[in-house]
């Protein structure tokens, strides 16, 4: 079903949990995928998905149809794992680089991860990397989002993304470079 | 031509997971000019517990409706502590009211009053009253009086002969009150 038969559909009042049900269904997947990316740990992940659809419940009847659905989900997802990592530094008192330790030794020990040693040190290079470098490499290189789709996500222009991406791929490069 | 990896020549060499159907896609990024990093592929490292995205919908609209189940009991309960202090609070301003001592303040005020004033020498209360003329309920006292008639400012200037000029030399001055008593006494003897 098309995003914009979903929203009529979730306007109603007899039809808006099945609405929201597709809508949960359809999205469920990129969504998850995309914050598990960014905070590793599935039981985060699984909390901040839930998190994200909770807050989609409550703010698709207002939501204007300015940008696409999926992007509008996918912001709320963004924000949700930025504040998340926010609150894991302000918690702890960690700096930026002890953060990314801790989901570093996450990615050793989590029970839901798979040993791919490739894929496991690229996840280890994408650690080294700003936040928002991350976000928008996993959203370009995993996610297949085109630039002018990550700038409606992350309000950036198209060119700092393009530049932002660059500098993530030369760096993980380097650093797969030097862990073979 | 290049032998085929399935043709009945085996070559010893393996292509990561995905490589051939992702190949077009990556061509595409590289003529773009959207490189990416040489030598990986889009496998991610992570698991999902079983059936985890079967369920997931489902454990979200629980969510969901405990959170509005939570906020109706809330509200219940918000509702039933206004109705409750209400009650509380009406029942102890009755009883406070009850309890306590009636008093008729006002009557007591004008009966000290009226005491005080039987102590004030009458002809003592006519000066004042005609130095401090101000209101009308002096005015409707002193115009009981059948000695001094004087309803406003004009009367009492007369029956003072006072002349506009010399009272207003006058009005600055500290000791306006004896000098008034004095024209009053003057006027009497007159």
């Amino acid at each position: 079903m098309e995003d914009k038969e979903l929203l009529e559909k979730f306007k109603k009042a007899e039809s808006k949990n099945y609405a929201f049900n597709l809508i949960v269904r359809k999205y469920q997947q990129k969504i998850y995928w995309h914050i598990r990316k960014m905070v590793i740990d599935h039981d985060d992940a699984d909390d901040l998905t839930q998190e994200t659809f909770v807050k989609v419940w409550q703010n698709l009847a207002d939501f204007q149809g300015n940008s696409q659905l999926y992007t509008w989900i996918y912001r709320i997802a963004t924000n949700e794992c930025l504040n998340f990592l926010r609150r894991k530094k302000r918690k702890f008192f960690l700096p930026i680089a002890d953060v990314s330790k801790e989901l570093l030794r996450k990615l050793e020990t989590d029970a839901y991860i798979e040993g791919d040693e490739i894929a496991i040190k690229l996840q280890k290079a994408l650690l080294k990397l700003p936040e928002k470098q991350r976000l928008v490499f996993n959203m370009k290189y995993f996610d297949d989002l085109s630039y002018e789709e990550i700038s409606e996500i992350l309000g950036t222009s198209v060119g700092a993304l393009k530049a932002s991406y660059h500098h993530a791929v030369k760096k993980i490069e380097q650093e797969m470079k030097l862990n073979l | 031509m290049k032998p085929e990896n399935n043709s009945k020549i085996k070559l010893p060499f393996g292509t990561p997971e995905n490589y051939f159907e992702e190949f077009s896609s990556r061509l595409e990024k590289r003529l773009k000019g959207e490189a990416e990093p040489k030598g990986l592929h889009k496998t991610l490292p992570f698991k999902v517990p079983d059936r985890y995205f079967e369920w997931l919908p489902q454990r979200i609209m629980q969510k969901i409706q405990g959170m509005r189940t939570q906020i109706a009991w809330y509200e219940k309960i918000q509702w039933h502590w206004i109705g409750r202090m209400g009650a509380v609070t009406a029942v102890m301003v009755l009883l406070i009211m009850w309890f306590l001592p009636q008093k008729d303040t006002q009557t007591e005020n004008l009966a000290d009053l009226q005491k005080e004033l039987a102590k004030v020498d009458k002809k003592e209360l006519e000066y004042y009253l005609i130095i401090h003329h101000t209101s009308s309920l002096e005015a409707e006292i002193l115009s009981t009086n059948a000695d001094i008639s004087i309803n406003h400012s004009e009367n009492l200037q007369d029956s003072l002969h006072l002349e506009k000029k010399t009272l207003e030399e006058v009005l600055p001055d500290e000791n306006v009150e004896e000098i008034l008593h004095q024209e009053l006494e003057n006027a009497e003897i007159l």
